[in-house]
């Protein structure tokens, strides 16, 4: 048997696109029958891409930077703001020495320190939520707080958050457009936030403040000297697309899951030490962020087909997560299974950065609803699912309300 | 060679049981941890992963990883 592994090098050929519409119907499903025709098949679209769909090969591929380099971009087709992105478009050595700079700002200690003010955010949100009666979970609460907390890090005026948010949406909507009009919007769109990024660097470099972009534009950090205009804007760029566009998908995943399975939800509201177990379970059951490219260095062999240097290869984590021979009956959430090797928050050097503010926000926001929200209902057949899933797991809508109270109703208060 | 883990600096970001997984991994607190069976009894690790344990003590996040020896 092992014999046939190291010669079954012809892979089956599929026309797989994450991307589509076909995968947006019915991601596990699909991912499950490619894992079934083999833990890596080669697809047709997007000019040709390996599409690793098993747990070991994803884990040993992610960590294995020497084979499978970052440098082209993290994403297939490419990112419509850029392939260079800093520090997750970077191999070492040079992602460490960058990855260290920022390293400081979104460890765990510095994380918690930033708990109270994260928390009277998230609660002051909630209240209006709670004043207003009903509200839609996405619009209202998820892309809200994870969007103003990084602009808090960054030192940007909370105000942009909405103007910055519309901008990476679209973009990332239409990450897979070839039609010329919308290619050049996204290329627009691209320009713009790259001059606000511009503009917010030559003005902490005239007037310094306490924040990461002044650390940015001006702290001596590659050899000595200050990064370029170039490195400032990649390094910016992705650290708004991720800190406004992944944590936001989670809390939604979260909270739908709870209106369907109300025994769990009885359960972290009787013991909220559960909380950051659930928390890891739904990120690994719908990932924020779906799959990860990497390019081939050398001519080499992954999951029994080869490779040629030069070739594409998605990692796909949320097929990995569900891997039934790393998660035992992968699509039940069980708080109590052994997920130290969910790929949820990728793996290897360029593990999410943003992990332990990920997980804060994600638990303050769910503590808040649960304490503030008791009673809140979500409409489930209101709530709509992103077409978008090549992205990662997210909802475009999940409109939601509070009972309401009998009182207001009753007839007899006309009188 | 000789590994240390700073166990105050460590918060289990899992990079070095990705990178190296046969010297590495997370115990039950989320804290790295150079697996039994990689020590031998004098408290060394064999050579024979060196690259992948440099690569791993590189890749720390928090730097909590020294190679000695």
């Amino acid at each position: 048997m092992p014999a046939r592994a190291r010669t079954r090098l012809t892979a089956e050929v599929t026309d797989f696109s994450h991307h589509s519409g076909a995968f947006a119907d019915r991601p596990i499903e699909m991912l499950a029958e490619l894992r079934e025709r083999g833990p890596v098949t080669w697809s047709t679209a997007h000019d040709g891409f390996w599409v690793v769909t098993d747990h070991r090969d994803v884990i040993d591929g992610l960590a294995d930077y020497g084979r499978f380099s970052s440098g082209f971009g993290p994403a297939i087709p490419a990112n419509p703001f850029g392939t260079r992105h800093i520090p997750v478009g970077i191999d070492p050595p040079a992602h460490t020495t960058y990855r260290r700079v920022l390293n400081g700002w979104f460890g765990k200690a510095e994380v918690n320190r930033r708990e109270p003010e994260i928390r009277a955010l998230v609660e002051e949100i909630v209240k209006g939520l709670r004043e207003r009666g009903s509200w839609d979970f996405v619009t209202d609460l998820a892309e809200v707080s994870p969007g103003a907390v990084t602009l808090g890090i960054l030192g940007w005026d909370a105000s942009r958050r909405v103007e910055l948010l519309d901008v990476m949406a679209r973009g990332l909507r239409n990450a897979a457009a070839t039609d010329p009009g919308t290619v050049a919007r996204n290329e627009a769109g691209d320009r713009w936030i790259r001059e606000q990024i511009l503009a917010e660097a030559a003005e902490r470099r005239a007037h310094p403040r306490e924040d990461l972009m002044t650390v940015l534009a001006t702290d001596p950090i590659i050899d000595g000297a200050p990064m370029s205009d170039e490195e400032v804007s990649d390094t910016v760029v992705f650290l708004l697309l991720a800190g406004f566009h992944t944590t936001s998908g989670a809390l939604t995943a979260l909270l739908v899951h709870l209106a369907r399975d109300p025994q769990l939800r009885a359960r972290l509201d009787a013991d909220r030490r559960l909380v950051p177990e659930a928390i890891e379970e739904i990120v690994r059951i719908h990932a924020p962020v779906t799959a990860l490219a990497r390019r081939v260095t050398e001519d080499t062999e992954l999951g029994g087909v080869a490779m040629t240097r030069g070739d594409w290869a998605l990692f796909v984590n949320l097929a990995a997560n569900h891997d039934p021979a790393a998660f035992p009956d992968p699509q039940t959430v069980d708080l109590d299974r052994n997920r130290a090797k969910s790929v949820a928050f990728g793996w290897g050097v360029h593990r999410c950065m943003g992990l332990h503010l990920a997980r804060l926000i994600l638990r303050v926001e769910v503590e808040a609803v649960l304490d503030l929200l008791p009673d809140f209902e979500i409409d489930l057949g209101r709530t709509v699912r992103s077409r978008h899933l090549g992205i990662g797991w997210f909802y475009d809508a999940v409109p939601a309300r509070l009972p309401v109270s009998p009182s207001v109703a009753t007839p007899g208060s006309r009188a | 060679m000789r590994i240390d883990i700073d166990r105050t600096l460590c918060e289990g970001n899992a990079v070095c049981e990705a990178l190296a997984p046969m010297v590495f991994d997370l115990d039950d607190s989320d804290q790295a941890r150079v697996l039994p069976e990689a020590l031998r009894p004098d408290g060394t690790v064999n050579d024979e992963h060196r690259m992948l344990v440099e690569r791993a003590a590189d890749g720390c996040p928090r730097l909590a990883i020294t190679v000695t020896g």
